[in-house]
């Protein structure tokens, strides 16, 4: 549970003032400001993970669920990495999805090894969330694994001109009713740079987004409509990123 | 006297009833939805109901499986208890807790609905799996 709202605390903050965080030592992002990237978003869950508090006057109830929405939302990691691809651009990158980039199979195949491998090193069960599991930590995403589907695209990146790749992996999608009738829906992906040439990851970062809306703190209303204020609040979370700031790549925006 | 105290406590009841359901509490949505077999859709059975808890799909059989409980998983409370008073000087006291809330209490969560789909995304059939035949 402090974990979760920890994430989400974090979440809700990200609009604030971005801050630098420099690239692994020897290695420089300046070459993303004229380069292409291509970026790709993954979710090792098709689950939401909801977080509720509710005022009882003399006592608070906080409760806990998830969902599985891959029945309504197969293309979930390819629609938010359009997301992140679209304000990358508002941003003046050069910037491209994997899923146009390859071979969309290849992807799927490198995002499912991905997830297992992020499920298989996770720090732990979620304490609140059955079933659910908390992402690595940092050093796993630092490094890259040898063969399998993820080199595979890489690879297959790499012999299509690419030189760097904004990976986004993410355990799940958040939603929790904070309190006077907001809804809060986010992400807590940890963001790299891959050097396709390299291989190597040179910057490494977690990449929180969200948005809260006001929906009278249910937390159904993100599920119906076909998912429309889920997708609507990703958008907008992911649209508060400043990747600039966080590259140290100059004046934001 | 009894009167008034009376109607304090339905007041303070009414008041706690009022102070927000939960929308991760679906057991009613669940039992009171008007959706049927051969004519609802996945966005018509989410648009009643929500997302189900699980989906399993059978690529063999072009279909798919959704399972509700219509509860959350766990509720945790947070219970103060007033446990000390330190004057703090002007009259005003500082008042110290403690929480006495139970934490992670699991909730029985069996399969109450579960639905089957087929490959166009139209409801085929509805199982109330506790609901004796």
């Amino acid at each position: 549970m402090k974990y979760l709202f920890a994430v989400l605390f974090c979440a809700l903050l990200c609009g604030c003032a971005t801050t630098a965080v420099p690239p692994i030592a020897g290695e420089s992002l300046e070459p993303l400001k004229s380069e292409k990237i291509a970026v790709s978003y993954s979710l090792a869950s098709t689950r939401i993970n909801y977080v509720e508090t509710l005022y009882r006057v003399l006592w608070l109830e906080t409760k806990t669920s998830s969902s599985d929405y891959s029945g309504v939302w197969s293309s979930s990691e390819a629609d938010i990495t359009d997301m992140v691809v679209a304000r990358l651009r508002q941003q003046g990158y050069s910037a491209q999805p994997v899923q146009s980039i390859i071979d969309p199979s290849l992807v799927v195949a490198a995002d499912q090894e991905l997830g297992k491998d992020m499920a298989a090193h996770s720090t732990g069960p979620h304490p609140t969330v059955t079933g659910a599991k908390l992402a690595p930590a940092q050093p796993f995403f630092r490094e890259l694994k040898l063969g399998g589907a993820h080199a595979a695209m890489l690879k297959a990146l790499r012999e299509k001109g690419y030189n760097y790749l904004l990976e986004m992996p993410s355990m799940n999608i958040n939603g929790a009713a904070i309190g006077y009738g907001g809804v809060l829906v986010g992400g807590a992906p940890q963001g790299r740079i891959i050097d396709l040439r390299k291989p190597k990851v040179v910057w490494l970062a977690p990449i929180y987004h969200s948005e809260v809306y006001q929906l009278g703190g249910d937390l159904k209303k993100l599920e119906v409509d076909d998912m429309k204020k889920t997708k609507e609040g990703l958008r907008a979370g992911i649209n508060k990123v400043d990747f600039t700031g966080l590259w140290g790549l100059g004046k934001t925006n | 006297m009894q009167t008034k105290t009376s109607a304090a406590m339905l007041a303070l009841v009414a008041v706690i009833s009022l102070c927000g359901c939960s929308s991760l509490e679906r057991s009613e949505d669940l039992n009171s939805h008007n959706l049927s077999a051969q004519v609802s859709t996945k966005r018509q059975v989410v648009d009643a109901i929500g997302l189900p808890r699980t989906v399993e799909k059978d690529p063999g059989k072009e279909i798919e499986v959704w399972h509700y409980t219509g509860k959350p998983m766990n509720t945790s409370y947070f219970v103060p208890m007033p446990i000390a008073a330190v004057p703090a000087g002007g009259g005003m006291s500082t008042v110290y807790y403690a929480d006495i809330g139970s934490k992670l209490v699991a909730a029985n969560e069996p399969v109450v609905l579960t639905l089957v789909f087929d490959k166009t995304g139209r409801l085929i059939q509805m199982v109330k799996p506790n609901q004796k035949q």
